[in-house]
């Protein structure tokens, strides 16, 4: 969030009524949408608020999913558009959860913070035409860097509510989406508001942020435009892709002979992360596949400790990737150097065939980035503590016996805010969240009456 | 047939490798390591050595000496087990294994180290009061103190102890080192040429200690080899010509004066603390930086003390100098000193030996 848009959160007008809905849940990626599917088909009253300008989550900017190779948006797409047109959802985007005070079990008063978006959300039709008259041209934050967008823009082509926005920060007051936009939404006056609602219970899923890679010098991500995270790589193998093929991002040459490292930003307590991030072995296995269609004659080769292939499926995926050509040696990439032509090469030491010291040359680089807590949420709990554990995951109530339920009876979650996990068992959770929630409601008001 | 020592990590633990439990084997602090090259790889073979029991490949390791700790290994290592510390307390337990008798363990004992060096204080304060002559106090006579021909018959006679244990222990090494290792005897040329080689680029010139990243850390480190081999030619001359010659003086002021500030360097580093080589030291290694500085601070007090004619401060020094020089000789085959042995001597080996192809 820009410093001018920070400075207009602060006139946040609260508006005087108070909107009631029996669940809550923050974050709109596939746990949230799951929960609130499942919960409003019950017929609970749900509200789902979203902090981007549309819900989608990570999964979304996926390319395929493993071990199946699904394609990611196909599934995601119609399941944002169903929680978008559900009767019993509400969906609050562009909006973040400030304050969550308990008063009682089934009572929380809660305070969201809904950003303006300085378009008039129910006028805008979502034309884009606003987004091809902005003059400003700013790094894409759903494609990681790899492509541009404006400053007034749809954030991408499916979103989900899909209404404009103002990047506010970048916005350079030149006028021209006012002029352009047919239905007259853009009204640079919008105030945020804060938004008061009493709900029965919630459930958190804001899921995980990626491993800052930065951080981890000897990689050189952010030096060198050939070391790319493996996001990135996502994006380029997605369907709705930058660059339309797969290329290195120095200077447009098709890779040929690409590296993925791993537990990049995960098993290392030198950077404070020494937990596996369950998902990179096998997302990493995917992409090399993935790379083998887009690039036939590539080299790939895989840098692991140990590959995870733990579900069900996986090995059989690990080795298939194997059958197909894809390089795996033992050994953790220890540094990243330059080359004058823009080559990467990778120091390591190859414990497989006597332990000899090694340095290979790749044209393209991608470290399969770690996962992270997100545990800002735990913050905006007033008279309650949402427990977390040692490394900033939610802590569940029993790991064995509820592993959705938190240290805050009524307070639910799934997915990656407890720890790192894939897809299905994050769909699982968030479908084990919904039916506590909807156990927990009745038993609150069974108790009432 | 492979030998396993199932407490062969428990042993080299007690010299202070303490996290090295947590390797997961990935091979980072190789890869990172300045000086690892690809016929002589650690420091994760050296701790898989370690941790599988393989006692006689641990201690035929050449490698072992081919570490110089700057710490590259340690910073990166993901499980932050400390490989650096573990070459150290490595190289720590095989001076106790090398010396004959494993005498050096005695130097290694948190009990009973501090215990011998007050006994061989004692040996050489009895010894000095024992033989010493008649005290002058009109003007500074150190050699009526104590007769010269004590000095020099007791030098050569320490001299002789030193070397033959040197000589034994550097024979154990080697007898380690043959047995396990995978390289091939070559030619007497080789081994002739390989002597010069480390002789000029890795002995009086210090190569591989410049290739670890930290620069002052050499300069200190050959501040300390120079001084003592000009303190060395010094008293070679004195000894020879059996007068005090005035070039002799200037050597032996410019090596004291490099071993004040080499040993003042490493001193410092060990108080501060901060630095990956310095993380843990062992008694003996604190007494060997203070017996350096001690014997280059009472050298130059000896020598004012002399000048401005105080004849009982500068009796007094001179016992303490004879104690210190006597302690850091005639433990050197068997504490820290002894890298100067080891250290060269691995190198030779490998450059002389051929790796089996």
């Amino acid at each position: 969030m820009g410093e001018i848009l920070e400075r207009i959160l602060a006139d946040a007008v609260e508006e005087k009524e108070e909107k009631k809905y029996d669940v809550l849940i923050i974050g709109g990626g596939i746990a949230g949408e799951e929960s609130a599917l499942d919960l409003a088909e019950m017929g609970f009253k749900v509200l789902l608020v979203e902090k981007e300008p549309s819900i989608g989550g990570h999964m979304f900017l996926l390319s395929k999913v493993f071990p199946t190779l699904d394609c990611a948006s196909c599934i995601s797409t119609p399941r944002m558009a169903a929680v978008a047109h559900h009767p019993n959802i509400t969906l609050m985007t562009y909006s973040e959860v400030k304050e969550i005070e308990k008063r009682g079990e089934g009572d929380f008063r809660v305070r969201i913070l809904k950003k303006p978006r300085f378009v008039e959300e129910s006028l805008c039709t979502g034309c884009a035409q606003c987004e091809s008259a902005c003059p400003v041209i700013v790094p894409k934050e759903y494609d990681f860097g790899l492509r541009g967008r404006k400053a007034a823009y749809i954030p991408f082509d499916t979103a989900v509510p899909k209404i404009a926005v103002i990047d506010i920060d970048h916005c350079v007051f030149c006028g021209q989406c006012e002029m352009v936009c047919p239905v007259g939404a853009i009204n640079f006056l919008q105030k945020p508001k804060i938004i008061k609602v009493k709900v029965g219970a919630i459930i958190v899923a804001t899921g995980y942020k990626l491993f800052p890679i930065g951080r981890k010098k000897e990689y050189m991500y952010g030096k060198l435009a050939n070391v790319i995270t493996s996001m990135q790589m996502d994006r380029v193998l997605a369907p709705t892709r930058p660059y339309n093929s797969v290329l290195r991002p120095l200077d447009g040459k098709e890779p040929m002979n690409i590296a993925f490292v791993l537990c990049s930003g995960s098993r290392d307590r030198t950077v404070g992360n020494p937990l596996c991030s369950q998902v990179c072995c096998m997302y990493s296995i995917k992409q090399a596949q993935l790379l083998m269609g887009a690039l036939p004659l590539a080299d790939i080769t895989i840098y692991y400790m140990d590959i995870r292939a733990f579900g069900k499926g996986f090995e059989e995926f690990y080795q298939q990737a194997k059958d197909m050509g894809v390089i795996f040696i033992k050994g953790r990439i220890a540094k990243i150097e330059p080359t004058e032509n823009g080559d990467i090469v990778v120091h390591y030491e190859d414990i497989e065939n006597g332990g000899k010291l090694r340095k290979a040359v790749h044209d393209l680089v991608v470290l399969s980035v770690g996962l992270l807590p997100n545990p800002e949420i735990a913050k905006v709990f007033k008279n309650v503590k949402l427990e977390l554990d040692e490394y900033g995951w939610i802590k569940q109530k029993d790991e064995n016996i509820s592993p959705v339920e938190t240290s805050i009876p009524g307070v639910f979650t799934a997915g990656c805010i407890i720890g790192p996990k894939d897809i299905p068992d994050t769909v699982v959770e968030a479908a084990a969240a919904a039916a506590h929630v909807a156990a927990y409601l009745n038993e609150v008001r069974r108790g009432g009456e | 047939m492979v030998k396993v020592e199932p407490t062969l990590l428990e042993r080299i633990k007690k010299y202070g490798a303490f996290d090295v439990n947590a390797c997961f084997s990935c091979g980072v602090c190789t890869a990172i390591c300045p000086l690892s090259t690809e016929n002589g790889e650690f420091p994760r073979r050296i701790i898989r050595y370690a941790m599988l029991g393989l006692e006689d490949k641990l201690l035929g390791s050449t490698e072992l000496w081919s570490c110089y700790y700057c710490g590259e290994c340690t910073k990166s290592c993901p499980r932050q087990a400390d490989p650096g510390g573990f070459m150290m307390a490595t190289r720590r337990y095989a001076i106790t294994r090398y010396s004959w008798g494993k005498v050096a363990s005695i130097f290694y004992s948190k009990l009973w180290s501090p215990v011998v060096l007050a006994i061989l204080s004692a040996i050489m304060a009895i010894g000095a009061w024992l033989v010493h002559g008649p005290i002058i106090t009109s003007k500074v006579d150190l050699m009526a103190f104590i007769p010269k021909n004590y000095i020099h018959e007791g030098g050569v006679a320490l001299g002789i102890f030193v070397f033959i244990s040197a000589l034994v222990n550097l024979l154990i090494a080697y007898k380690y080192i043959r047995r396990t290792s995978n390289k091939n005897a070559t030619s007497i040329r080789s081994w002739i040429e390989g002597f010069f080689n480390i002789l000029i680029k890795e002995v009086l010139w210090q190569n591989r200690y410049l290739k670890c990243s930290n620069r002052n850390r050499f300069y200190a480190h050959m501040a300390i080899f120079w001084g003592f081999i000009l303190l060395f030619i010094a008293t070679g001359i004195d000894y020879i010509t059996g007068v005090r010659q005035p070039v002799a003086e200037i050597l032996g002021f410019i090596g004291g004066a490099l071993i004040i500030y080499g040993s003042g360097y490493f001193i410092y580093k060990r108080l501060e603390g901060k630095e990956e080589f310095v993380l843990y030291s062992d008694f003996i290694d604190w007494a060997f930086v203070w017996l350096i500085m001690l014997a280059g601070i009472t050298g130059f007090l000896l020598d004012l003390f002399t000048v401005i004619n105080a004849p009982l401060p500068a009796y007094t020094t001179f016992i303490i100098h004879l104690i210190v020089v006597f302690d850091l000789l005639v433990t050197a085959p068997f504490t820290k000193f002894a890298h100067a042995g080891y250290r060269p001597f691995a190198l030779w080996i490998d450059s002389a030996l051929k790796s089996k192809a």
